[in-house]
């Protein structure tokens, strides 16, 4: 029988001889002689990493500074309005006050090749771009509506309303022309079809309200109260949303900030309680969901987009007075940041097949999606 | 740097002075003038033994007689024996054993020093060894002192603050773990 002592004593002796030691640490020197490979390969890796992110965060854009000391405020951001971005111009005006009067000029910027030419002046201040269309309120008949071809400025009436009417505002989505108009019985809403040039909705309002976004079925506007109200556009009625909702934007619409769209029966819109996330509040089930996070932190929300050509949603919110534009893909349920800037805050952002275009205070940004 | 081979210590030029100081020392055991450098060179094995088989880490044994020598250094007490110096080295050791065994980040740490040991055709030696490393950490500790310092219960009782029965009987729980984990039957007097 092999006595314990004195194996543990031959054990112990030779595992912890200089002759083990040392045969541990050349096994380590080994390693560390042979550690440049993966250190080579991680630092190939990390460098690769660093050329990609540079790459891939580059802010690829271009500022047109359009104005100098302008003086901004809440409602209108500045004299600059971005009317919306065609093939590779980007058309914008400027309104300027003159003789008591207010110009404004309509420019068009050539993103190929970085030219600026002024296409028109008018002094309606209500007017919309669709594609190379110039959609406006004649400024001497306040109930009617122009459309001018922006290429050889050519005017039709689109639209005539009856006398004493006064159009207060208009909005675009898919041939169909959103007015809110006054007259001597109140207020109304009308949707007109641009191609057929014939109103296929009405509703008479109580009071004067501001629309927010709309889609086929439905219409999205806050009313005198500041509360939201869904108008919806089959039955014409409007409902209040569920009260939780409400209370989710309370904030945001008394500070001016609530942004929304509607797509597909769904209301998206930014929620920076803590941190700052794209929710969506589903017409039909009536539930408000969390559908992801932009931001850890609660930034400033400027402004949602959607593009319905291709299903995403641009949204741009200022953290620290840097803008961060995000591109959502409805489809997909990705969020990807596109854009980082300063120049002030966004006002409003247009997208066509590859180029973004926002409007900033004192000028506009035009990039790429990448 | 400046390597000193012998003492598996790693010095740099501006502890060497340091070193040549503490070498020169001289320290009393039981009447005798004895070289600090002379202690070392006896002592420093079984130190770094006990702390080898305890952390299973040549760089923390390596640290733990750096610390024990360090502490002798400074100690001005005078040993009455050869044996009251050798018990009070182990103890020290033993006391920074456990004080890297209370470290979290040992806790967490996996020794890769043995591997190839233990992955080794030589099953005799390493069957021991694992068994070993396998017991807890208050086995592991009297059986070194037993089986490899040659001490006695009561010499292991005085280092470790214990009494002799207590001793005595985690030496006989070490056994009946040992045995139950070799396949050799093994004498363990």
């Amino acid at each position: 029988m092999n006595s314990f002592r004195e194996c543990y004593k031959t054990m112990v002796n030779e595992t912890s001889t200089e002759k083990n030691i040392n045969l541990n640490l050349n096994r380590k020197n080994d390693r560390l002689k042979n550690c440049w490979k993966p250190l080579l390969v991680g630092f190939t890796c990390f460098a690769m990493l660093i050329v990609f992110n540079f790459l891939n965060n580059r802010n690829d854009f271009v500022y047109l500074p359009l104005i100098n000391n302008v003086e901004t405020d809440y409602s209108g951001g500045s004299d600059i309005k971005l009317l919306g971005i065609f093939d590779d111009d980007v058309y914008y005006a400027l309104t300027i006050t003159f003789e008591a009067k207010n110009i404004t000029e309509i420019y068009r910027y050539s993103t190929e090749d970085k030219k600026t030419e002024k296409i028109y002046q008018l002094e309606s201040s209500i007017l919309l771009l669709v594609d190379d269309y110039l959609i406006y309120v004649n400024a001497d008949q306040t109930n009617k509506i122009e459309i001018m071809d922006t290429n050889d400025l050519v005017h039709n009436d689109l639209y005539l309303f009856e006398q004493n009417t006064l159009i207060k505002s208009m909005d675009y989505q898919d041939h169909y022309l959103f007015i809110v108009y006054e007259n001597n019985d109140g207020y109304g809403l009308v949707r007109l079809d641009i191609d057929t040039k014939q109103i296929d909705f009405e509703k008479e309002l109580n009071e004067l309200v501001y629309l927010i976004d709309y889609d086929d079925d439905s219409l999205l506007y806050l009313n005198s109260n500041n509360e939201v109200q869904i108008l919806n556009l089959d039955i014409n009625v409007s409902i209040l949303p569920i009260e939780v909702f409400n209370e989710s934007i309370k904030d945001d619409i008394d500070m001016g900030v609530f942004q929304a769209v509607i797509v597909n029966g769904k209301i998206y819109f930014i929620n920076n309680v803590g941190e700052t996330s794209l929710w969506y509040y589903d017409l039909s089930t009536k539930q408000i969901i969390e559908q992801t996070t932009l931001v850890k932190e609660s930034c400033f929300i400027e402004k949602i987009y959607y593009d319905t050509a291709n299903n995403k949603l641009y949204i741009a919110l200022q953290d620290d007075n840097i803008n961060k534009i995000y591109c959502f893909d409805i489809k997909t349920n990705k969020i990807k940041l596109i854009a980082e800037f300063e120049y002030g805050r966004v006002w409003k952002i247009f997208i066509n097949k590859d180029d973004y275009v926002v409007s900033v205070d004192d000028g506009i940004i035009i990039g790429n999606i990448r | 740097m400046v390597s000193i081979d012998r003492d598996r210590l790693v010095l740099s030029t501006d502890n060497f002075k340091l070193i040549q100081m503490m070498m020169e020392k001289i320290m009393k055991v039981n009447g005798l003038e004895i070289s600090f450098d002379n202690i070392m060179k006896k002592h420093y094995g079984m130190v770094y033994h006990l702390a080898y088989t305890q952390l299973n880490n040549s760089h923390n044994a390596d640290d733990i007689c750096q610390e024990v020598f360090m502490s002798l250094y400074g100690y001005d007490k005078v040993f009455n024996s050869e044996e009251h110096l050798k018990a009070w080295l182990l103890r020290v050791a033993i006391n920074r054993c456990r004080k890297i065994w209370n470290n979290k980040w040992y806790k967490y740490v996996v020794c890769t020093d043995n591997i190839d040991i233990y992955e080794s055709h030589d099953r005799y030696k390493s069957e021991i060894e694992y068994a070993v490393k396998e017991l807890p950490k208050k086995y592991r500790m009297l059986i070194h002192l037993y089986y490899y310092e040659d001490l006695s219960i009561k010499e292991i009782a005085d280092i470790v603050h214990q009494k002799e029965s207590t001793i005595a009987s985690a030496l006989d729980r070490a056994r009946k773990i040992l045995r139950s984990k070799l396949k050799e039957d093994y004498d363990f007097e």
